[in-house]
């Protein structure tokens, strides 16, 4: 029987499984598992779960190769993966089990609900017995059905669901490759981000084709430490982090030395050019990149090799550069008419391809805002992300459109603020500006830094010399430390509720 | 008690209502046993703000390799005493 019906990312696992057996798949908690022992653990969850008429099955996010086990096996099977977190609060598992439908979750060690109710079974894979150990001898894939469902934050609270199908999966994989990546099956690969988090899929599955090693981040103790620690002491050749994790090792660059690194790819928020040119002297042999994309279109879309001088950004803000093969894109105005390539406008990007997703889980009316139809016919995503194309193609982000406020008429980017501020501090603080709409008043400004000690009224002069005076925040708050969301992203939301 | 335990048990104190300030949690009972998994505050963010309230109380400089190398209250106590000397 073949293994195999549809080319894919899947293929390339399963045949690691066999290729590359006796190689390290993972690092997790101190210990290494072989292709083999994670094929076996696959093969068994996916034989359990073979069983149930489900199409959609709940993983707990733990840190434990049967939890990544579990994840292969469900896409092994043709089946949905929905990721749920033990730290987020009870209502939103609930909702998001409620949403997709989920009767079957997978976990290891947490359960996310105390009891096992009448309508979700809760396996636990550390439990499976040995008769349930056999070969799986086919990928059973079909193009439309979803991989995952991803589930995040909406505007109105409710966790909207984000699928991605196998096509989608696939067409990403396709053009991740195009990117010319020099890693084979010695590369030892980080994977730092919460699997509620679309770019640990990649962080995991890629080097998972490759035959290469995935090493996890512990949840014990302090993370950035537990990242950098691995780095080093593994001497790891890829990874991919959030630009936060740099800015909290930024004191500590004279003492950080990484010169086995050969890519570091930044994502998941706007990358600050200075930090990341700081950071070189401690991965001297690396290539920096950018990757940039909305969950919507599956992980990445567009890419940005970070040259050591020279780099394009906007108030600091790093270029997100050109779309990924098979993405096209381009930039809308409020009209909805198209912004010329090179202007000094911005417009919303709009990302069309086979990596877009069809729709948004159960929500048509939803579907229908984000989704639209291009001058060329084809479906594209608006991201909500406002942009320029220069003369050379690449795509300048600009900032969140909804960060794009308008006091007193004029038009402001709350990030040419955020910029203004920082270099205040040298770039050596966090700097947000959040919008305030008080009843009667219009927008207020708020600038909130990352940091109790410092001169308000000194900051404040300095901001009055370099911006007109409608942009200069109405009020200055200090706080010690940002939350951060899931996603190791600043949580404006939540700075906005402080403050 | 000598003066190395007296010095631990100042060290605990000083600890103590640093963790209480910056977590901005007044039941906080360190012992030298107490690690990052039994207080849900101790996070990264919140370790880069205890590490620089404990560089300004008790006049030291942790270096990147130290703060790596504390995995308990006890490692902290005992890496402070030996910057101090």
């Amino acid at each position: 029987m073949t293994k195999q019906k549809n080319k894919g990312m899947l293929e390339y696992i399963w045949n690691a499984f066999d290729v590359y057996s006796e190689h390290n798949a993972f690092f997790i908690e101190g210990k290494y598992y072989t292709y083999r022992q994670l094929s076996l653990k696959v093969y068994g969850i996916a034989t359990l779960i073979s069983g149930y008429q489900d199409k959609i099955i709940g993983i707990v996010a733990e840190n434990k190769v049967e939890t990544y086990a579990s994840i292969l096996a469900v896409l092994l099977c043709g089946k949905t993966y929905v990721i749920l977190h033990p730290d987020y609060p009870k209502e939103r598992n609930e909702n998001i089990t409620r949403q997709a439908g989920i009767k079957i979750i997978l976990h290891c060690s947490e359960r996310v609900f105390p009891e096992t109710t009448s309508y979700i079974e809760s396996i636990c894979t550390n439990d499976l017995q040995k008769e349930y150990i056999h070969n799986i001898t086919e990928v059973n894939e079909n193009e439309n059905d979803y991989a995952y469902i991803i589930f995040t934050s909406g505007s109105t609270g409710e966790p909207k669901g984000v699928p991605i199908s196998r096509q989608n999966l696939n067409a990403f994989y396709t053009a991740y490759n195009h990117l010319g990546w020099e890693i084979d099956e010695t590369d030892r690969m980080l994977q730092m981000f919460e699997l509620t988090f679309d770019v640990s899929i990649v962080s995991f599955l890629y080097p998972l084709t490759l035959g290469a090693c995935v090493y996890t981040v512990s949840h014990e103790g302090i993370k950035y430490l537990n990242i950098i620690e691995i780095m080093e002491r593994y001497k790891l050749t890829f990874a991919a982090i959030s630009p936060s994790l740099l800015q909290l090792l930024l004191p500590y660059f004279t003492e950080i030395y990484l010169p086995n690194l050969k890519y570091l790819i930044v994502t998941a928020e706007a990358s600050n050019a200075k930090l990341l040119s700081e950071f070189r002297r401690c991965a001297p042999n690396a290539t920096f990149i950018n990757l940039y994309g909305p969950t919507e279109s599956t992980i990445y879309c567009t890419a940005y090799t970070i040259p050591p001088t020279g780099c394009k950004h906007h108030n600091g803000m790093i270029a997100i550069g050109k779309p990924f093969y098979g993405i096209k894109v381009c930039l809308m105005n409020e009209e909805g008419k198209p912004v010329p390539f090179n202007a000094e406008q911005a417009g919303e990007l709009w990302v069309s391809g086979k990596q877009v997703m069809k729709g948004y889980w159960k929500a048509p009316e939803k579907s229908e805002i984000a989704l639209v139809k291009g001058l060329d016919g084809n479906i594209y995503y608006k991201t909500g992300d406002l942009c320029r194309i220069d003369e050379e193609g690449d795509i300048i982000y600009c900032g969140r459109k909804d960060y794009q406020v308008k006091v007193q008429g004029f038009r402001i980017e709350l990030s040419e603020i955020e910029y203004v501020v920082k270099k205040y501090f040298n770039d050596q603080h966090n700097a947000v500006v959040i919008p305030k709409y008080p009843e009667g008043r219009g927008c207020e400004l708020h600038l909130v830094i990352e940091d109790t000690e410092f001169n308000k009224k000194a900051l404040h002069e300095y901001i009055c010399s370099k911006l007109p005076i409608y942009m200069v925040p109405k009020y200055i708050h200090g706080i010690a430390n940002f939350p951060l969301n899931t996603s190791n992203k600043i949580d404006r939301r939540k700075i906005h509720e402080l403050i | 008690m000598n003066i190395k335990n007296m010095e631990t048990k100042e060290i605990l104190d000083g600890l103590n209502s640093i963790f209480r300030r910056v977590l901005k949690k007044e039941d906080i009972e360190l012992n030298s046993e107490t690690t990052a998994q039994d207080i849900d505050e101790w996070d990264s963010l919140t370790n880069m703000i205890l590490v620089h309230e404990m560089e300004k109380m008790f006049a030291v400089r942790f270096t990147f390799r130290d703060i790596v190398h504390l995995k308990n209250v006890g490692d902290i106590c005992n890496a402070i005493q030996n910057k101090m000397k």
